[in-house]
């Protein structure tokens, strides 16, 4: 399968970068792994007229520590995550994840953003032209229907991304900058809902970096993970838990999130305010994974079967808050 | 859509190449190079036999454009003798009946030097990890680890 | 007779060497002078009549060379057999499934190729169409082939004893249903193919295969071209388990396209393509009824099995028929009654697959297990007393003239401490057996034999000429290391020329698990035939009589008195001197009876010999996920002899892989009416290295009488045999029948909590 035409863009500074970005506007994209765009554009879902690509870019690709925490530039690659020495002394979950995105190879290749602003998938979504111009266009790609959801009114295409759960349930914010201007926001944030148009980024946007809270004491995490194999294959249902107790035992902050579920990873807000303050006991960790069973809403679009994933849920949630709570 | 000339250091070699931004690394190896040594299997990054090592890193050259390795060194299993003789995982691979249909071996092959170079040591998990991006339809992978180990062994 | 000096030897293949350094080309690798690229635009409807096609712009686009269409093909129609002709390969009138072959157009590079298509326009009258086989058989379904009524494509009845009389007289009856769904060969290699033509009328192909004279015999019949000029040559084959066998539209559609051009053609399929539009596997509905013996011993079979058989016939007879052969080749099965329907439905065309049958052959050995906790007995000891033994003949006819099934279960069992787990592991581990006996080839007529020829040179050294086809198995270093071994060479002293329709005599392919035993045999005999020419002449120059003569390392001897020695070279030279040239003939035609045919006479010697085998799968289920993890893996095999126990050895291994984690927990196509939904290889779920199990072969030797050195076949019986083994461990550890194959986690999670509301 062959790419499609484009002129490939090589800045060689932010500032550069986000000059090409305003005045190219939706005609550009931007590339750093490569792995899921590259994709998409042989599928011609995409086909940009420009590339602006950030490899050459200085300074996106690193791993600090500092006293707010870890800070993390956005092309810093999945497998660095998984080496680096700091976030296996402060927050070993990022790495946990991260080892768990496809296999090593692409680890190699994909970056942290690039994870998070994953497109939203469907099987009648990431296809190549010729087996989409069998039944015509959805929501998704600028028809009318669903071809999933019969009668739904909108895209239900899946937000399958492992880094975000994680990034969610430890309070992390993603700096997004543009020609002149710059925000930082929850990765929560970073997320529409909406299947057809899953990221709350312009055209000219782009994420630099990833600030993730210094941990609190006594913090645990997990996160789990339903595939059918090993490796490659992007979750079916995902979540990760943080948990952190107190001396006497209480839990004194809880985040879980949820991937794979729906339109966009999401925070089960339910659990943190079932949980904090509360002795982490089997039939409150129960409840958090029904709140859990509750808030995802699976269709039957990513493979497997949605009520099973949905169930998983449950299942995943009690697991990841279980390891995360650790032993007494 | 502009071509331009580029140079790749491929298996210690510089070579001048024409290209076109959309052309990727595999399609530049093989058609432009002849090193048709690189496979490839899906062209979508699923089943890894198109693997080279980028910097020493195995990475899917169908979802690398050619355009943005200039300045890598680049290595493709036609690159792995030196001198005429075998890279040690060649010979274990070859050695342990690791090969089958061979179409997934230079990229089983470039991936697991890779391994051994960053791990000399591994253990079986690691082995099994490290080549779990890399479909092989044939041996059930059992000797693909045994020789790995056993390269691993004898380096 | 000569000492064993290389066969029963895990020697190095001789194909590794070029394919661990890159050398070895495979299809898509080549390229020709003058080359175009082909592509072929496909239909987007299951079912459809083509109106009218307008290729007139994308014949005039720049760099186009040629464009054909069904009305190039002369509606000629290919089958397998002459009541199969039912497919023409690139058809005129009428799509019958998404993906199908409809313009096909050569162009100087790809990207102007795929721009061309985007130029033609065909129209479509779209016909209601049907995907589900039980759904085609009913009245008023849409027809999809005129001649077809109910869409039944091939019905297989056979009937033995008197079944009814049978049943009656059983002491327990059951019946069940297994099913499954589509599945497929996900070979590494995509579907490749390179065409050349030359003035000359010389038809040049390279294509993976399993079986250069399958293919060229059926493009000979389509272009009405002799054999000789139409030459299917060696190419490196990247996995085939049954998927590379009949003709494809590719190879027809290529060598059109480069007859029209006079210049060479290649098509790269994507891996979209390969998946929708060569072959993939059958799916089935299996219905079982089994009476037994309070003994346990099998006394009624009723099997009904329905298989969708996609668009066209393809190998349909043998894809009917083989499971059930499966079954009789392992077990006493005194009457029994099978029905084989395969069915037309509006999808990719099925072929033959190493994993062919699971819900099949996986329901039947399952079911033995149903049957056997009925009655109280040991799975392994129910096997035991039905398995088929030396000498006997199994249901329709075949004589077994070795058999090392019961030897395989028990020796199994003990390596896997059978009597120490089954049962006895605590809730969620569970161990369960498989057993079979695999045909040793297909009656195939004059397909079903093979030649070959040695030939020395006058430096010692010799070219062995041999159908023999190699898709990964080691098949080209098998027929080599049996020559090197009955001629005391060295391997490397015996170069190889192989699997090309011109330059090799006529061999059944890598195909119905033949190749060690039908052109091992000939290669043996062409060996044995060189060797005998060589010490008659050695013998005037040695002084002695052939019968006192050996050779070893490139001499020639007096075993006695081995000072007394020849270069083989030197004997070389006196037989050319002599006019007596060395060339070593042989063939082999295994013993079967010719008149057996798989639909009008089922009976008969069906393989020359069959190979038998037992695995023993531990598995792990995660009774809150369903998630099952195989962890074991002990394989029996009665493979006759082993000629390169390392070759057999991955033979089970990958059969572990294909048949077991793939096969039976893993692999499946899902459909959107007509469509597949998962044509890709991150969705269809091929095994990786991180969820296979621990393996331990067993290889068990019994000695064939008629195989080279006693050997069989070594690919076949594992992946056919893994189904029910994982079905049996499930139920094991969880008490569940899982009878809906692949065994997926939301369907053992469902039955888990069917259990508990039942309970």
């Amino acid at each position: 399968m062959q790419l499609p035409s484009f002129e490939h863009l090589e800045p060689r500074s932010l500032d550069e970068a986000l000059e090409l970005l305003a005045e190219h506007g939706t005609q550009a994209k931007v590339i750093a792994g490569g792995t899921e765009l590259l994709v998409s554009m042989k599928q011609r879902l995409l086909s940009p007229a420009y590339l602006v690509n950030l490899k050459a870019v200085p300074d996106l690709d690193f791993i600090t520590e500092d006293a707010g925490g870890l800070r993390i530039g956005s092309l810093t690659r999945l497998s660095a995550l998984v080496r680096s020495t700091a976030v296996k002394e402060l927050c070993p979950v990022l790495g946990q994840t991260a080892s768990m995105v496809a296999a090593p190879p692409l680890q190699e290749m994909g970056t942290l953003s690039g994870n998070l602003c994953l497109n939203t998938r469907c099987f009648y979504y990431n296809q190549s032209s010729f087996w989409r111009q069998v039944r015509g266009s959805c929501y998704k790609t600028g028809g009318g229907l669903c071809h999933v959801v019969k009668g739904g009114n909108r895209c239900f295409s899946t937000y399958q991304g492992d880094m975000a759960p994680t990034l969610m349930a430890l309070g992390a914010t993603v700096k997004v900058v543009r020609k002149g201007s710059e925000r930082e926001i929850p990765v929560t944030e970073l997320y529409t809902g909406k299947g057809k148009r899953p990221l709350a980024l312009e055209p000219d946007e782009i994420v630099t970096e990833v600030r993730v809270p210094a941990p609190v004491a006594g913090a645990g995490a997990d996160y789990q993970k339903l595939r059918y194999r090993g490796a490659m294959d992007f979750p079916l249902a995902g979540v990760t838990a943080v948990l952190a107790r107190n001396g006497s035992g209480l839990c004194t902050r809880a985040g879980v999130a949820l991937t794979a579920v729906g339109t966009a990873p999401l925070v089960v807000e339910e659990a943190t305010s079932l949980l904090e303050g509360q002795q982490v006991t089997d039939d409150l960790v129960a409840q958090v994974a029904e709140a859990a069973y509750e808030a995802a809403r699976p269709v039957n679009n990513v493979g497997s079967d949605a009520a099973y994933r949905r169930k998983m849920v449950r299942v995943l949630t009690r697991r990841s808050i279980v390891n995360a709570w650790g032993e007494e | 859509m502009e071509r331009r000339l580029i140079r790749l250091r491929v298996n210690g070699e510089e070579h001048d190449v024409v290209v076109s931004p959309n052309e990727t690394l595999v399609e530049v190896l093989r058609e432009r190079l002849e090193l048709t040594g690189t496979k490839m299997g899906c062209g979508e990054g699923a089943c890894g036999t198109c693997t080279v090592l980028l910097d020493g890193k195995p990475v899917r050259s169908c979802l690398t454009l050619a355009v943005e390795v200039q300045g890598k060194v680049i290595v493709t299993i036609e690159g792995l003798a030196e001198g005429g003789e075998l890279h040690p995982v060649q010979k274990a691979f070859i050695e342990h009946g690791a090969i089958q249909c061979g179409f997934c071996s230079p990229a089983m092959i470039l991936t697991s030097k890779a391994l051994l170079e960053e791990n000399p040591h591994p253990t079986e998990e690691e082995v099994r990890s490290a080549i779990s991006g890399q479909v092989c339809r044939c041996t059930g992978y059992a000797k693909i680890v045994e020789a790995i180990l056993a390269a691993a062994d004898s380096g | 007779m000569v000492e064993h000096r290389l066969v029963g030897q895990s020697v190095v293949r001789i194909d590794s060497l070029a394919k661990a350094t890159g050398e070895a080309r495979y299809t898509a690798d080549l390229t020709l002078p003058r080359m175009l690229h082909g592509k072929v635009l496909r239909s987007p409807h299951a079912h459809a009549r083509i109106l009218h096609i307008d290729a007139s712009k994308a014949e005039k686009l720049r760099g186009v060379r040629a464009v054909v269409t069904g009305k190039d093909a002369a509606g000629v129609k290919w089958g397998v057999f002459s009541y199969t002709r039912d497919h023409e390969l690139l058809p005129a009138s009428k799509v019958r499934y998404i993906g199908e072959d409809v313009v096909a157009v050569a162009a100087v590079d790809e990207e102007t190729a795929l721009e061309a298509l985007e130029l033609i326009e065909v129209e479509y009258e779209v016909l209601p169409a049907v995907f589900d086989p039980l759904e085609a058989m009913q009245e008023g379904a849409p027809l999809i082939h005129e001649h077809a009524e109910n869409n039944v494509n091939i019905h297989v009845p056979i009937e033995v004893g008197d079944v009814d009389r049978a049943f009656e007289e059983s002491y327990y009856v059951r019946e069940d249903r297994f099913v499954d769904t589509e599945y497929t060969y996900c070979q590494t290699e995509p579907y490749a193919v390179l065409a050349s033509y030359d003035g000359g009328g010389n038809l040049e192909i390279w294509t993976p295969n399993a079986s250069p004279h399958t293919k060229a015999k059926a493009l000979s019949n389509l272009l009405e071209k002799p054999l000789a000029k139409v030459k299917v040559r060696r190419v490196y084959t990247g996995g085939a388990f049954g998927g590379r066998s009949d003709i494809f539209p590719g190879e027809f559609i290529a060598a059109l396209l480069a007859m029209k051009t006079g210049r060479p053609v290649k098509m790269v399929y994507t891996r979209e393509e390969s998946f929708g539009s060569v072959r993939q596997a059958h799916s089935m509905v299996v219905d079982l009824k089994t009476g037994v013996t309070k003994d346990g011993r099998f006394l009624a079979n009723e099997i009904k099995v329905v298989l969708d058989g996609g668009a066209y016939s393809s190998t349909g007879p043998i894809a009917t028929s083989v499971p059930f052969l499966v079954w009789e080749e392992t077990y006493r099965l005194p009457n029994l009654r099978f029905n084989g329907y395969r069915v037309f439905t509006n999808k990719l065309v099925r072929g033959m697959y190493r994993c062919h049958g699971r819900s099949f052959l996986g329901g039947l050995g399952m079911q033995l297990d149903m049957i056997a906790e009925e009655l109280g007995l040991d799975p392994a000891e129910m096997r035991l007393r039905n398995a088929l033994k030396t000498g006997e003949t199994q249901a329709t006819g075949s004589r077994i003239i070795s058999c090392g099934l019961s030897e395989a279960i028990e020796r199994a069992a003990e390596k896997s401490a059978w009597q120490e787990k089954r049962g006895k592991l605590p809730y969620g581990k569970g161990i369960g057996m498989g057993a079979n006996g695999m045909m040793v080839g297909f009656p195939m007529g004059i397909r079903g034999g093979s030649a070959a020829m040695l030939k020395f040179n006058e430096d010692g050294g010799a070219t062995l000429i041999s159908g023999v086809v190699d898709n990964g198995q080691g098949n080209e270093s098998m027929v080599v290391q049996i020559a090197a071994d009955v001629l005391g060479m060295k391997m490397e002293g015996i170069n190889l020329v192989s699997a090309d329709s011109e330059l090799t005599p006529l061999d059944q392919g890598a195909y119905s698990q033949a190749a060690t035993f039908v052109s091992g045999n000939a290669a043996r005999a062409a060996a044995m035939d060189a060797r005998e020419q060589i010490l008659n002449i050695a013998s005037d120059m040695l002084d002695a009589t052939p019968r006192e003569l050996d050779m070893k390392d490139g001499q020639v001897f007096v075993t006695q008195r081995p000072e007394w020695n020849v270069w083989l070279g030197k004997v070389i030279r006196k037989a050319l001197l002599d006019n007596t040239p060395v060339v070593g003939r042989g063939s082999y035609m295994p013993k079967v009876d010719l008149r057996r045919e798989w639909v009008s006479n089922p009976r008969g010697q069906h393989a020359g010999t069959f190979s038998f085998g037992a695995v023993v799968a531990e598995v792990e289920v995660d009774t809150e996920t369903g998630q099952v993890k195989v962890t074991n893996v002990t394989g029996a095999h009665d493979c006759g002899v082993a000629i390169n126990p390392m070759a057999v050895e991955g033979q089970l291994e990958g059969s572990v892989a294909s048949g077991g984690v793939g096969a039976t927990l893993l692999e499946e196509h899902t459909w959107d009416g007509g469509q597949m939904l998962n044509a890709n290889m991150l969705e269809y779920k091929v095994p990786l290295s991180v969820d296979m199990p621990q393996i331990i072969p067993i290889i068990v030797e019994t000695v064939d009488p008629e195989g080279p050195y006693g050997a069989k076949e070594a690919g076949l019986w594992g992946s056919m045999n893994m189904f029910q083994a994982i079905g049996n461990a499930v139920y094991d550890a969880v008490g569940v029948w899982i009878k809906e194959f692949p065994i997926t986690p939301d369907k053992v999670l469902k039955a888990l909590e069917e259990k508990d509301q039942g309970s």
